[in-house]
């Protein structure tokens, strides 16, 4: 995560001033080439090694498929908390309004409009039933602002601030919404895609304990360094049509999908995969090569987390397991 | 912030890291201080001087007569300052050319810089009443060894106009005995300006003018006939000038000979680490005014500093004022850094060949008659065909890999000493294309292509003349930028714009005080842009003052094909006048109007300078200063119409002393208040920028500078300055590149041998930095976003580098081959620059800046 990604977007505003006369625009290019190719990063994104938000999903309860909520309209509100362990889990969400504020973090323009309250466990998703405050209007954009704690009940500092009562800093969280004013977002979905291990249909199967012993299951057996494929395909195309807007320069006319994919075991070979608005090829590969010493003689469960982005606030997600061998 | 470069392809690519700027002078500011000598013919027309009545090939009076003296030679005799001429102690010979049968005599003018060491250094042609006999007078004219000039007593380089006679085949040599050679007439002399002149040394601020010593003329020997004008450089305008000149800017290490990152080496003057425009005085880089030849130039830097767009070596100097600048210029409230071209030489065909790791470049230039001189060059990098070598497998493709050229051509028309016309044109152009396979490790917004391509052309016409007491200049340059970028899947945007600039100087002599002469200056600037373009991306910040967000944040932004009309006419007056002779006071207003802003700004300036003794002037200044908001913080949707131009108050006061003319000092205390910045808003939301922003800055600037002779220098400087920002009426705060300790430290030296050797040192503060606080996680984006404490509240380690450079140069018959080594950052210090975070912001490292860097190049020249 490097702080001049910020610059070398707006160098495209910047370079034509006449007292632009750098040209930052190629050394932030280069910086950037440099961030996508060299060297690590400090900490593996791919790598789930202790509680944390991995996505958020929004659906309503008419038609389950619509990521957006119209004011007043029933809805639900999940989080996937990706973990290695299944801790309780307490969340408190603040639904507001967004401000104008573009600058990091959104904050709400005034108090929440709503408060609410999740528990469950960490290592799955935590949701709650709700209904959108009529105080929103067509068009508006709103937040979820939402703060977990492990172990904990959370408080809320701020709006956007929560904090545990076990001293532990909360696991805070944001998403943004918004109120629809056309034709309604649909949530991508992972379901109905193509998802294989080793080219064979990589199926859902009952979740074990992650971590526990799996040699007698029916998961998929992957051993300590040996590098398994996983591919992704789109059976339809989840990637809506976006409606004309105007101004139009540059306009996609349909979704960009990013998909983020970590694991409790290190090994996957990258934290995130794109099917970009403009790509031919509705696929992707990576791939899984367990270290060593992650696996057991009777099997260790392994949990991946996918998890596909619409950008516009739409997502799906699926979580699938393999069981890691000591090395044979 | 900058990136991490973890590879030996950042090294590489991270020499791009470096702050570069262009600049452009307008014209050499010569004032004779002293009136013609008699030109009482000689006795008599000696074989060596047929013609000793024939006025001087360059008529001094235009230049400037000041007539107050009636008997100049007795009162510049004894004017310490007196600059007394060079005698040529050898024979020159009247014979034309093998070959060449002359019937009549016939007089070739020159004009010589003679070193300090009375050595020619420079010969060029002004005319001549027989082409045939031009290259036979540079050629001998570059063996002459003269007493080299002298003032208070010290051997300076001077310039001469030199008329030499050549005689009709059969007529006699002339006589041993004169030291002149008798053959030919020092016709004038002018102490060499500091872009010729190493005794006036790279780095100086501009001492008391050297005055004419006609006392001196006539001491030598009576056939000598010396219309003794001194045309010599008069005090600046500004209360601070520094300038590196052409020995210098080439020679400097560790900026592998690009002369604008050489200015880094002087007072005031803050390291910029990632390829910006150099910070000046605690200013931003937007804030200072780069020029070329009087003409802002679109790209100073490839690839951001890996070199200027105009090779070096077709500059004549680089003029660096860090405040109180002249009324000429505006738009800036900071300072100015102007570079100026070069003539292409006049005395014979020249080439020059260079090749390095980084680039390699061509350079041809070439009297064409007696008038006319053209120079052409050409450069191109080396970085894309070594490029494929350094890529990880399976990173990115490159459909095009970085590279970078730019072209120039320079014609100079000198239809008599009094009148330039030059031409110029040049231009360039960045370029790569990258396609990610995969999103980047650890942010999925960077991905897909990177498309981004830079071109521009240029094309300036520029005219200087002496009409009697009046000095003119003009210049008008066109020019196009074309820009292209595609930055991932949401980010694109293009831009064509149409520039024209123009600008009209007079200058009258209105009288003199004593030797100082009394004028005013008058002119006009205009610059004018159209942009034609189109934009989707994120939302626009200030350049300074915005928290290193990821833009992800900050909202799209799309326009459609839009058309800017940008014209910036400016006037103004200036006047040079002189209580006494010491007293130099320059008042000075400048007005400008803005058409994107309509608005206009009137600032008033006053600089004076007084010369306490002959070594040792004060000097003070207090000034009004202007600038637009750079045009997107004004240009609806992306900024604020209402947003207006904004203001600083420049004032300072310092004292410049000189030893024996080998060592100058100048020490300079500085205070700027800044006020009606232009910021963002307070949460940042539409129209994002305002002017509510103040500044303060302070400090002290100290420099010397040490020129024993042609072949040595050394520049050490301190600066121990404050720069703070306040936003919205909240706390001060750091201005984002504050460096309260800049040293610098440089020096060469070349030997006979053709060996050469330079160093520069360097210690800087780091710069402010904004500690991250927590983060917290974006949901919809997969993304963290930081979560920052005080701005600027913490510092970055202090930057030091040594950088060192080595030259060998080898005679090859008429031309010669270097190789050099530039090494950056000898010792691989790990200099800080900034912070590289882990994607949620848990861990951070150190970015270093550039590592060990050694550059390795071949140049011959003939």
């Amino acid at each position: 995560m490097i702080h001049l990604t910020a610059r070398a977007f707006e160098l495209c505003i910047q370079l034509p001033a006449r007292q632009s006369t750098r040209l930052n625009l190629g050394v932030a290019c280069l910086f950037v080439t440099c961030l996508a190719a060299c060297g690590d990063p400090l900490v593996e994104p791919q790598v789930v090694d202790a509680t944390r938000v991995f996505g958020v999903h929004l659906q309503s309860a008419n038609e389950p498929e619509r990521a957006e909520l119209a004011r007043g309209e029933a809805g639900r509100l999940s989080f996937l908390l990706a973990a290695t362990e299944a801790s309780p889990v307490s969340g408190l969400v603040h639904i507001c309004r967004a401000s104008a504020s573009t600058l990091g973090a959104p904050p709400c323009e005034g108090q929440p409009l709503l408060t609410l309250e999740m528990s469950g466990s960490s290592g799955s998703e935590l949701s709650q039933d709700f209904a959108l405050p009529n105080a929103l209007r067509a068009g508006d954009e709103w937040l979820a602002w939402a703060g977990f704690c492990e172990e904990a009940l959370p408080s809320a500092v701020t709006s956007e601030h929560f904090e545990c009562d076990n001293g532990e800093p909360a696991l805070e969280s944001y998403a943004r919404f918004r109120v629809p004013d056309g034709a309604a977002n649909m949530n991508p979905s992972l379901d109905d895609d193509r998802l294989r291990l080793e080219g064979v249909t990589w199926s859902d199967e009952p979740l074990l304990k992650n971590g526990s012993a799996c040699a007698d299951s029916d998961l998929p057996r992957v051993s300590e360094e040996q590098t398994v494929e996983i591919r992704f395909a789109l059976q339809g195309d989840d990637r809506e049509p976006l409606p004309a807007e105007e101004p139009s320069y540059g306009q996609a006319t349909q979704e960009s999908l990013v998909y983020s994919h970590a694991a409790t075991v290190p090994g996957l070979s990258r934290a995130f995969s794109a099917i970009d608005h403009n790509s031919d090829n509705a696929g992707f590969e990576l791939s899984f090569t367990p270290e060593l010493n992650s696996g057991a003689r009777n099997g260790r469960t392994a949990t991946l987390f996918f998890v596909v982005r619409d950008g516009r606030g739409g997502s799906d997600w699926l979580l699938r397991q393999l069981c890691i061998m000591r090395g044979q | 912030m900058r990136a991490q470069p973890r590879t030996a392809l950042c090294a590489l690519l991270t020499t791009a890291a470096c702050s570069l700027q262009l600049l452009l002078p307008i014209s050499g500011t010569h004032v004779a201080l002293a009136q013609p000598q008699d030109s009482t013919p000689p006795t008599g027309p000696a074989p060596s001087d047929p013609a000793p009545t024939d006025p001087a090939p360059s008529d001094p009076a235009p230049t400037d007569p000041a007539p107050t003296d009636p008997n100049p030679a007795e009162g510049d005799a004894n004017d310490p300052n007196t600059v007394s001429p060079p005698k040529l102690l050898q024979e020159a010979s009247t014979l034309p050319p093998e070959g060449l049968e002359l019937q009549q005599p016939a007089a070739v003018d020159l004009e010589l810089t003679v070193s300090a060491e009375g050595k020619v250094i420079e010969a060029k042609l002004l005319s001549s009443e027989d082409d045939r006999l031009n290259e036979h007078a540079l050629s001998m004219a570059r063996q002459f060894t003269f007493d080299p000039a002298k003032q208070n007593g010290t051997p300076v380089a001077v310039v001469i106009q030199y008329r030499y006679w050549f005689e009709p085949n059969g007529a006699p040599e002339p006589a041993g005995t004169d030291p002149t050679g008798g053959a030919s007439t020092p016709a004038s002399y002018a102490s060499a300006d500091e872009a010729s002149s190493p005794a006036r040394a790279a780095a100086t601020e501009q001492g008391a003018a050297a005055a004419a010593s006609p006392a001196s003329a006539a001491d030598t020997e009576d056939e000598e006939v010396y219309e003794a004008v001194a045309e010599v450089d008069a005090p600046p305008r500004e209360t601070t000038k520094r300038t590196l000149d052409k020995q210098v800017l080439t020679r400097m290490p560790g900026t592998r000979g690009d002369a604008i990152r050489a200015i880094e080496v002087l007072p005031g003057v803050a390291r910029a680490p990632d390829g910006e425009n150099p910070l000046i005085r605690g200013g931003g880089q937007f804030e200072s005014l780069a020029l070329v030849d009087g003409t802002p130039i679109p790209l100073l830097y490839h690839f951001g500093g890996v070199t200027s767009v105009i090779p070096s070596r077709l500059l004549e100097r680089v003029d660096l004022y860090p405040g109180n600048f002249s009324a000429r210029y505006g738009r800036a409230t900071a300072g100015v850094v102007e570079a100026q071209l070069r003539d292409p030489k006049t005395d014979g065909f020249h080439a020059l060949v260079d090749i390095s790791l980084i680039d390699s470049s061509a350079m041809v230039e070439s009297p064409i008659g007696d008038q006319l001189s053209v120079a052409v060059g050409g450069r191109r990098s080396n970085i894309d065909l070594v490029f494929d070598s350094f890529v990880p497998e399976g990173a990115f493709d490159v459909l095009a890999a970085p590279l970078y050229w730019d072209y120039q051509g320079i014609a100079t028309y000198r239809p008599s000493a009094n009148h330039k016309l030059r031409l110029a044109a040049f231009g360039g152009r960045d370029q790569l294309r990258l396609l990610f396979d995969d999103p980047s490790k650890e942010d999925p917004t960077l991905r897909g292509d990177l498309d981004v391509s830079l071109e521009f052309h240029k094309l300036q016409l520029l005219y200087e003349g002496q009409f009697d007491q009046v000095r003119q200049s003009l210049v008008v340059a066109l020019g196009k930028q074309d820009l292209h970028q595609v930055f991932g899947p949401d980010t694109r945007a293009y831009f064509e714009i149409y520039e024209l600039d123009a600008r009209g100087e007079w200058e009258v002599t209105l009288g003199h005080t004593k030797n100082a002469a009394n004028q005013l200056m008058f002119g006009f600037d205009v610059g004018h842009q159209t942009l034609i373009g189109a934009y989707r991306g994120s939302v626009a910040s200030p350049d300074e003052g915005s928290l290193p967000y990821d833009n992800k944040n900050r909202g799209e932004l799309v326009v459609n094909e839009t058309t800017i009309g940008m014209t910036s006419p400016a006037v103004y007056v200036e006047a040079r006048v002189h209580p006494t002779e010491a007293w130099q006071l320059v008042p000075g207003m400048r007005v400008d109007y803005y058409t994107l802003q309509k608005a206009a700004t009137i600032n008033p300036r006053l600089s004076s300078r007084y010369q306490l003794t002959d070594a040792t002037a004060l000097k003070a200044g207090v000034g009004g200063y202007s600038q637009p908001p750079l045009y997107y913080e004004s240009f609806d949707p992306v900024g604020n119409p209402e947003v207006d131009p904004y203001h600083a108050l420049h004032t300072s006061l310092g004292v410049e002393h000189e030893f024996g003319g080998m060592l100058q000092l100048d020490v300079e205390a500085f205070y700027k208040s800044l006020w009606n910045r232009v910021v963002g808003t307070e949460d940042s939301a539409p129209p994002f920028f305002e002017n509510g922003g103040k500044g303060r800055i302070y400090g002290l600037e100290t420099g010397a500078t040490f020129r024993p002779s042609e072949a040595t220098f050394a520049q050490l400087s301190y600066t121990l300055s404050r720069s703070e920002r306040r936003d919205h009426g909240e706390r001060w705060r750091l201005f984002d590149s504050d460096q309260p300790h800049i040293l610098n430290l440089a020096a060469g030296h070349s030997w006979d041998s053709g060996w050469e050797l330079g160093l520069r040192f360097r210690y800087v503060s780091g710069n402010p930095n904004t500690p991250v606080e927590r983060a917290v996680y974006d949901a919809t984006s997969d993304v963290y976003t930081p979560i920052f404490g005080a701005h600027n509240s913490t510092r970055d380690g202090a930057f030091h580098q040594l950088d060192v450079r080595a030259e060998k140069r080898f005679s090859i018959g008429p031309g010669s081959l270097s190789i050099y080594l530039d090494i950056q950052n000898v010792y691989n210090q790990e200099n800080p620059e900034g912070y590289s975070y882990s994607y949620d912001y848990s861990k951070k490292e150190v970015v270093s800046g550039l590592p060990f860097f050694p550059n390795l190049g071949l140049r011959g020249e003939l």
